[in-house]
């Protein structure tokens, strides 16, 4: 699934650190979700799209990465 | 005591018990032939594996029940092989116990930690790295892990 979560991130100025902090996750997560290597559940999605102001399918593309 | 780098002394002690135990008693013990070895290592591997780093991080869950999955078949190919297989391809052709060993069922249990623990570090690894055109073995699992 493709994603635009490195963009939004950067846009904002936070590190994959401080993106993780928020989340609750770690950062090889946020990683490894903005790599597209894993796709995080609807949980999840939910909490980055209320971090974004976003709805998740302003954050989230189905289709496989290129 | 003044807690070092704001972790609490009691933790750094607990920790330098544990570590000395995994790293040194263990593997002394098990060295003199003693089965409590055995039982000290594979008890130190289940606590560095399950130690609740993160315990809400949902892709931390997910590697942690896969590499376990994974360390559980390799244990229990390698001591079948080492017990079954490999004694009837010699001279004792006698089929015998698959934890007959002297450490019993720990053995199984260390060996899948182990691998448990390996597959976890390369996984975490991995994720932490930024995307690279992958070849070869790595391709392969790469393929195995995401079915991309």
């Amino acid at each position: 699934m493709k994603n635009r979560i490195r963009e939004l991130r950067t846009a904002k100025g936070w590190s994959q650190g401080e993106l993780a902090e928020r989340l609750g996750v770690s950062r090889q997560t946020v990683n490894a979700i903005e790599t597209e290597r894993y796709d995080p559940s609807l949980p999840l999605a939910f909490v980055i799209a209320d971090l974004f102001g976003k709805r998740i399918e302003e954050l989230f593309q189905p289709g496989k990465p290129e | 005591m003044k807690p070092i780098n704001s972790v609490p002394w009691y933790r750094v002690v607990m920790t330098v018990v544990f570590w000395s135990n995994v790293l040194f008693a263990g593997p002394r013990m098990i060295l003199h032939g003693a089965p409590e070895g055995a039982v000290t290592l594979a008890v130190g591997l289940m606590g560095v594996f399950f130690y609740p780093l993160r315990p809400d991080d949902e892709r931390t869950i997910s590697l942690r029940f896969r590499a376990v999955t994974a360390g559980i078949v390799v244990s229990f190919v390698v001591l079948y092989a080492g017990t079954r297989i490999l004694p009837a391809m010699v001279e004792d052709p006698r089929p015998r116990e698959v934890f007959e060993q002297r450490f019993g069922i720990w053995s199984a249990i260390i060996i899948a930690m182990a691998v448990a623990q390996v597959l976890i570090w390369l996984w975490r690894l991995w994720d932490s790295s930024e995307e690279v055109p992958m070849r070869g073995w790595r391709r392969v699992v790469q393929m195995c892990n995401t079915g991309r």
